[in-house]
């Protein structure tokens, strides 16, 4: 009987093990967001919608980073809210300092332009492998769409990277078979490549896109009018090439217009609605102490509009004027937005105008005079009465984009592109002007 | 696998089942127990020993109990009296038995498993135990992890800031991962307590980790362990390792600890209420600059100096910390019970004041735990305990838009004019930022907790002879709680007026976080007539998670208004993160004549977590320990305890939920809502780390008891370490979940506790020691940097040969005596090594000294060494703002003031200055205590009164307000990097308590 009994508990035991854990855990999805593999292997249409979308959004993220430490930098204006003292220290060479290649300044930015490459290679693969029943004209039109975003993630890339070179996109489209860095030269080819690339599948991509565009690109969002778009990039890269000509034809396919608006132009859209970002080159009066350099207000022509436009006096009732920090003061805010919704420039009219006039430089010196002054008039100058020689007119060229660039990230890049680099002077004995960014630790 | 494994076991159960004895004679011992005042004691047990037969005493003291044989050793425990043997036979059945009051902990049982308890005499590990006096005895805690410094040997625990309501990290035994959570189980009377830090949302205010990120570990959020109300407990035991804790299984890296909460006791019902008055202040306060015009004209400018002869001049850090705050705690404990029921009630109000204005924490706590014996074999017990909580936080530590109050004080000048206007309006701060006056009156950051916990416990005894005896324990708990955090930025703020700001920022978040655990556990006790002992135990476990998060963050606010609806933009956040887990494990624990323990056991664990999660990863133990004292031959006398103990075990950790997955993150561009990749690349095979530990000691008791002295050696090591590579950013990620690398801890625990003084006078010593030394011992991938803020400002660096929390920096080419620096760098990685955030080692020194109802207790701690990176100095620095800016102590030449000297050094490269020596010697607590005899009271009642406190004495080197700070919070290796934050504070309390 007692035999029977422990048996039965015996039995019992046996069964309650089993029954305990043979029982399979169900696999748990991530609440949280949709997988990359699920996307990039059978997409529907409203993924794609969502990647593109995402594509554009991304392409804002950390913008900041690159265009504060190119201005800073390029002794355009500083950063005297000494939160980070990186900014005044490392980024003016105080001291002979050099540039940290694992600090954010170096690798924030290097790394969120391959986190956009990064998604237009997750849409361009999507689309590749898609079951949202897109026509061939659709799936081109993507296709562009997307090469032309990454080509100007890259161009980014490169401007700070230099002489260091980047990964082209085709070099990262597999995260676990990267590709070499090219030179700069070879950079810059294949950006100019990818562009040219891009504008032929828009061509062949239909008469609209199957996603929408933001205000940023009221405008450039069919495939016809992205092209513009796509050709102003490759006009500005053809530029940085030495390739004058192929400039002045990727200009003629863009949204060119000698006599149109000068702020007609594609832009990064900014919003306060949920997961949108607000516009961090808006500085807030008197209280984000960007500063600008003394230098721009010293160099400006008297009566120049865009220094009012763009710049603000502090206001000595707000804040201790002149702003100093670090053994540098200034008494002017940079103040090129309203507020924090206002898009900021990718490219536009006013660009295209000096980048023809440049380019015509050594060619037809009236087309060159005739750019100088449309912009000149905008910003109430007269016309341009100096030297005619290439050289002059170049530094009339730099000059004139310096203030109708400023703060869009473009001085340093010009000075270093036309051999200028000279012209910056610092503010601090020891300071020293970088001429690029360290590539960052992860890619060595 | 399994199935083999449990018939086998299955086998094994029935030849013990099967071995059952022969009748024989019994007959009915009986007997009385009392204490040396021959008060009888209630609910002493009562064993017959080598077997499993045993009653309890009643409320009378007595005992009856049917022996077998003609003749048994009965054994008497009783929880704070030394054990008793006494002899009975059927010819003298009947014993009086007087317990004494015991200094030694041999007697002490140990909870160590998920069904099981040992005798500390018994066991092989170097347990932990604290007492619910060692706990709360000496003085009052405002949180339960605040409770544990110093009282155990083996840990390091530190708090993240001085802000009240908690935020402790506890890590046992070294370093156990390097991106897994650092923290050790908690369970609380079987239920598995969740310990997470959540975010405020706060960073939208603050940018600490850059713009546009919702979640972040900057913002000083406290740890959920801290809701546990100290003065429920009743004993707490740490299981420091994998030795210890292998039963746990996949949850049991970290280390457990394991929480009893207070039980009834059958006899008259005891009702003690207690309140605790005391008083709060800063620890330390650091000074202002000492100013002169020529100074400010010297850091700042002419135009400075005219603000500096026109204004008047303000200590505003006095202005901020240097408050008392008033600290108010009530207690009410009601416990009873008879010999079926017994019920333990308790009952917390905690006011306490932080030392910053509108900064407190409120805690209601309430408890009832209820046991009952159905019958012979049922009985059920069951813990329930109701939280609630306010945590007003303050806003501190790390920042990019200058908004926190640490911060903000920094950039601060004593003549800046800060003060409200007539009208109640704060000036903008003149120079930078934030108004630090305003923020503190007009802001709130506040975390609001309502918690359940609640577990019962089922023991059925299946069955039971005089040899042997089966039951089974079923065991499920719940922990539940929703967390608020409010916080409330609003728009008259002066760094909010502007149309052009954020205009106001309030955020409300949400978590509710579930815990489910149930367990099944079958316990088989056999006793041999030759005094060997076998107990085998098999039991299945399932744990449920569910923590979700909503984070709402509205800015551009409504005037004052301050709901999330109440403005212009509406944003919102979520994360959820739900695991399921599946285990089970067997035991077998054999016991010679408590000359030899034996244990061996398996746990085998599975979870959702994991890449596969039908996977089952095995965790064996075992270990053995020897008890030379009761060998017959043992005839030393004056060593009465002699163990020598070994133990081996493995657990594991789980890769952090998102680890698994490569997900997309939602965006917003206009009207368009879009995807975009996130910046860690997931690993959908990831495995759980492996820690394997092994430890060996020994024990020694002299003179009955009086000294113990005890020594440890472990080496820990984990293998299969989740790490997040960095990958070439230009994948478009940063890192990579990969299980690649190797970490070994080694360390040492002495302990020496002795009575040196025992009568009218007692005093009771002890001095423990630990030292802890981890190594890196490989690395698949690239060493790397981690925590911080860049090279330049301390980081931690991961390299195999390595400690795995040394600290590196930059360093300054002019500093390196040879031309290719092999003497600061020799890897060549540029990085030089500055420091190792690892205590040197840690000692502590208890003490209490009870003489006529007088009782003095007092725990000094000791931690030599270990560094921290201490970042406020260098925001004084680059303010001009620092305390010691013109101190020349510094400059070798004795020449250049302090802060110059360390800016110049920076600025050269080198991130020494940063770096500095965290250790310190406290005086953790101190009580003194009187009890009114209850004669006074006409035996009607006790009385105590007394005073103690909290970090009365601290000495350090370190440059700010304490070395014990976290800007990152407490789960990540790196937490010894120090932003302006909130500071640490010292407590004085007044005691008075009363039973009845």
């Amino acid at each position: 009987m007692k035999s029977i009994f422990n048996y039965i508990t015996c039995c019992l035991l046996a069964v309650f093990m089993l029954t305990a854990t043979s029982c399979d855990i169900e696999f748990i999805e991530n609440p949280n967001g949709p997988t990359l593999e699920s996307l990039e292997n059978g997409a529907t249409l409203a993924d794609i919608r969502l990647l593109a979308q995402g594509l554009e959004s991304v392409m804002r993220v950390d913008l900041e980073f690159y265009i504060q430490s190119v201005s800073i930098v390029g002794r355009e204006y500083w950063d005297l809210n000494g939160i980070d003292p990186r900014f005044t220290g490392e980024l003016l060479g105080e001291q002979g300092a050099v540039l940290d290649n694992n600090g954010f300044l170096t690798t924030r930015t290097f790394a969120a332009r391959y986190r956009a490459i990064r998604n237009a290679w997750t849409l361009r693969i999507a689309t590749e492998n898609a079951n949202a029943g897109l026509s061939a004209e659709q799936e081109s039109a993507i296709q562009g769409y997307a090469k032309t975003m990454q080509a100007y993630a890259l161009l980014l890339c490169v401007n700070h990277q230099f002489s260091n070179g980047i990964r082209p996109a085709d070099a990262v489209r597999d995260p676990d078979a990267l590709g070499g860095f090219l030179d700069y030269t070879a950079s810059l080819v294949s950006i100019s490549e990818l562009l040219d690339d891009a504008a032929t599948n828009l061509t062949n991509g239909g008469t609209e896109f199957v996603f929408d565009l933001s205000s940023g690109f009221a405008g450039f969002n069919t495939p016809a009018t992205f092209r513009q778009f796509n050709r102003a990039i490759a006009a500005r890269v053809k530029l940085y090439q030495g390739d004058k000509a192929g400039a002045v034809t990727a200009i003629a396919g863009s949204f060119f217009n000698i006599n149109g608006d000068l702020s007609t132009g594609a832009s990064h859209a900014y919003g306060t609605g949920g997961n949108d970002i607000r516009n961090p080159m808006f500085y807030v009066p008197n209280q984000d102490l960007f500063t600008v350099h003394p230098d721009v207000i010293a160099d400006a022509e008297a009566g120049d509009l865009r220094v009012t436009s763009k710049t603000t006096p502090y206001d000595p009732g707000a804040i201790s004027v002149p702003v100093s920090l670090a053994d540098l003061s200034g008494d002017t805010q940079v103040q090129m937005f309203g507020s924090d919704t206002e898009s900021f420039p990718i490219i536009n009219n006013e660009e295209l105008i000096l980048i023809y006039a440049e380019a015509q430089i050594g060619s037809d010196v009236n087309e060159v005079l005739a750019g100088i002054n449309r912009v000149r008039n905008a910003a109430g100058l007269g016309n341009y009465l100096g030297a005619t020689d290439d050289a002059s007119l170049l530094n009339e060229v730099i000059h004139q984009r310096r203030y109708s660039l400023y703060g869009l990230g473009h001085r340093w890049v010009d000075l270093r592109r036309t051999g200028k680099f000279g012209e910056i002077n610092v503010d601090r004995p020891g300071d020293v002007v970088h001429m690029e960014f360290p590539r960052p630790v992860s890619e060595n | 696998m399994m199935k083999h494994l449990v018939t086998k076991l299955c086998g094994t159960l029935v030849v013990f089942l099967l071995l059952t004895g022969f009748a024989a004679a019994q007959f009915t011992a009986t007997g009385t127990v009392t204490d040396e005042k021959d008060v009888p004691l209630i609910g002493v047990s009562v064993a017959v020993k080598n077997t499993s037969l045993g009653t309890v005493t009643n409320l009378d003291g007595e005992f009856s109990l049917n022996v077998p044989g003609n003749s048994a050793v009965l054994v008497f425990s009783y929880v704070g009296y030394e054990g008793q043997e006494t002899t009975v036979s059927s010819g003298s059945p009947s014993a009086a038995v007087v317990m004494t009051e015991g200094a030694t902990q041999l007697d002490e049982i140990v909870v160590t498993g998920l069904a099981s308890s040992v005798k500390r005499s018994n066991l092989a590990n170097s347990v932990a135990s604290i007492s619910s006096k060692e706990l709360t005895g000496v003085t009052t805690q405002s949180t339960m992890d605040g409770a544990l410094y110093g009282k155990f040997k083996g840990a390091e625990i530190r708090s993240n800031s001085g802000a009240p309501g908690g935020g402790i990290s506890v890590k046992l035994r070294g370093v156990t991962s390097v991106f897994g959570d650092q923290q050790p189980l908690y369970i609380v009377d079987g239920v598995y307590v969740d310990n997470s830090s959540i975010t405020s949302g706060t960073n939208i205010v603050s940018e600490a980790a850059g713009g546009g990120n919702t979640s972040t570990n900057q913002d000083d959020a406290s740890n959920r362990i801290a809701d546990i109300d100290p003065e429920d407990i009743e004993s707490i035991e740490i299981l420091k390792g994998a030795s210890a804790a292998a039963i746990y299984g996949s949850r049991a890296a970290g280390g457990v600890v394991i929480i009893t909460t207070k039980k009834g006791q059958a006899g008259a019902t005891k009702v003690t209420f207690s309140q605790a008055i005391g008083i709060v202040q800063p620890t330390r306060l650091l000074g202002t600059r000492d100013w002169d015009r020529a100074t400010v004209v010297n850091q700042y400018s002419e135009a400075v100096a005219l603000e500096f002869d026109a204004n008047p001049f303000v200590d505003y850090e006095a202005a901020l910390f240097d408050n008392t705050g008033i600290l108010s705690t009530s207690r009410l404990n009601i416990s009873g019970g008879n010999e079926k029921t017994n019920f333990f009630v308790g009952a917390t109000y905690k006011n306490d004041d932080g030392i910053v204005d509108n900064t407190g924490y409120q805690k209601a706590s309430a408890r009832v735990n209820v046991g009952h014996k159905f019958n012979d074999w049922l009985d059920i017990y069951v813990t329930t305990n109701y939280i609630n909580s306010h945590a007003d936080r303050g806003f501190f530590n790390n920042g990019n838009t200058n908004a926190t109050v640490g911060y903000g004080l920094a950039f601060t000048r004593p003549w800046d004019v800060l003060e409200a206007d007539a009208d109640g309006v704060y000036p903008a701060n003149p120079r930078v930022g934030s108004n630090v006056l305003e923020t503190v009156a007009i802001t709130t950051n506040r975390e609001s907790i309502n918690r359940f916990i609640g577990g019962a416990t089922a023991n059925v005894r299946l069955f039971s002879n005089d040899q042997q005896n089966l039951k089974m324990v079923l065991r499920a708990g719940m922990d539940q709680y929703l967390l608020r955090t409010t916080s409330i930025f609003p728009q008259e703020l002066s760094f909010y007026r502007d149309p052009g700001t954020l205009g106001g920022v309030a955020i409300s978040g949400s978590t509710e976080n579930t815990n489910v655990n149930m367990s099944a556990i079958l316990v088989h006790s056999y006793f041999t007539s030759e005094g060997l002992s076998f107990r085998t135990q098999l039991g299945v476990t399932q744990e449920d998670f569910n923590q979700n998060t909503v984070i709402t963050t509205a800015t551009g606010l409504n005037g004052s208004q301050t709901n999330v609806d109440q403005a212009a933009n509406v944003s919102g956040f979520q994360n959820r993160e739900p695991q399921k887990d599946k285990g089970f494990f067997v035991q077998e624990e054999v016991n010679w004549k408590d000359r030899l323990i034996f244990t061996v056991g398996v746990r085998a664990d599975k979870s959702s977590n994991n890449g596969d999660q039908n996977k089952l990863y095995w965790y064996p133990k075992a270990n053995i320990a020897f008890n030379l004292h009761e060998f017959d031959f043992w005839t030393v006398d004056v060593l009465n305890q002699v163990k020598l103990r070994f133990a081996y075990g493995q657990a594991g950790r789980f890769a952090n939920f998102p680890d698994r997955f490569n997900a997309l993150s939602g965006t917003l561009i206009g009207t368009s809502s879009g995807l975009q990749a996130v910046t860690l690349l997931g690993n959908t095979t990831v495995e759980p780390e492996r820690q394997s530990e092994t430890e060996f000691g020994v024990d020694l008791g002299f003179l009955d008891g009086r000294v113990n002295l005890d020594f440890t050696y472990y080496i820990k090591t984990i293998d299969d370490l989740l790490l997040r590579q960095q990958i070439p950013t230009s994948t478009g990620y940063t890192r990579k979940v990969v299980n690649a690398g190797a970490l070994r801890n080694n360390g040492v625990e002495i302990g020496l506790n002795a009575t040196p003084v025992k009568g009218k006078v007692t005093w009771n010593t002890g001095v423990n020691f630990w030292k802890n030394k981890s190594e890196i011992t490989r690395l698949d991938i690239p060493a790397f940097n981690l925590g911080g803020f860049a090279a330049s400002l301390g980081q931690y660096r991961i390299q195999e040969g390595q400690s795995a929390t040394q600290i590196v920096g930059t360093l300054n080419p002019s500093d390196c005596a040879t031309a290719d620096c092999s003497d600061l760098d020799p890897d060549g990685d540029g990085f030089r090594v500055y420091g190792d955030a690892e205590a040197d080692f840690n000692m502590s020194f208890p003490n209490s000294i009870s003489v006529e109802g007088f009782e003095l207790s007092f725990l000094f701690h000791w931690k030599k060494g270990g560094d921290g990176v201490n970042l406020s100095t260098l925001l004084y620095d680059l303010a001009g703002t620092t305390w010691d800016y013109d101190d020349i102590t510094l400059d070798p030449e004795g020449t250049t003031g302090n802060g110059d000297f360390r800016l110049n050094s920076w600025f050269a490269g080198d991130t020494g200055p940063w770096v500095e020596d965290a250790g310190y010697l406290r005086l953790r607590e101190i009580g003194l205590y009187y009890t009114i005899p209850r004669s006074v009271f006409n035996d009607k009642a006790s009385m105590k009164v007394g005073v103690s406190g909290t970090n009365l004495i601290n000495i350090f080197d370190y440059n700010s307000y304490d070395p014990e700070v976290s800007n990152f919070g407490n789960n990540v290796l790196a937490n010894t990097i120090e932003v302006t934050p909130f500071p640490a504070a010292k407590t004085l309390n007044f005691h008075l308590s009363a039973t009845f």
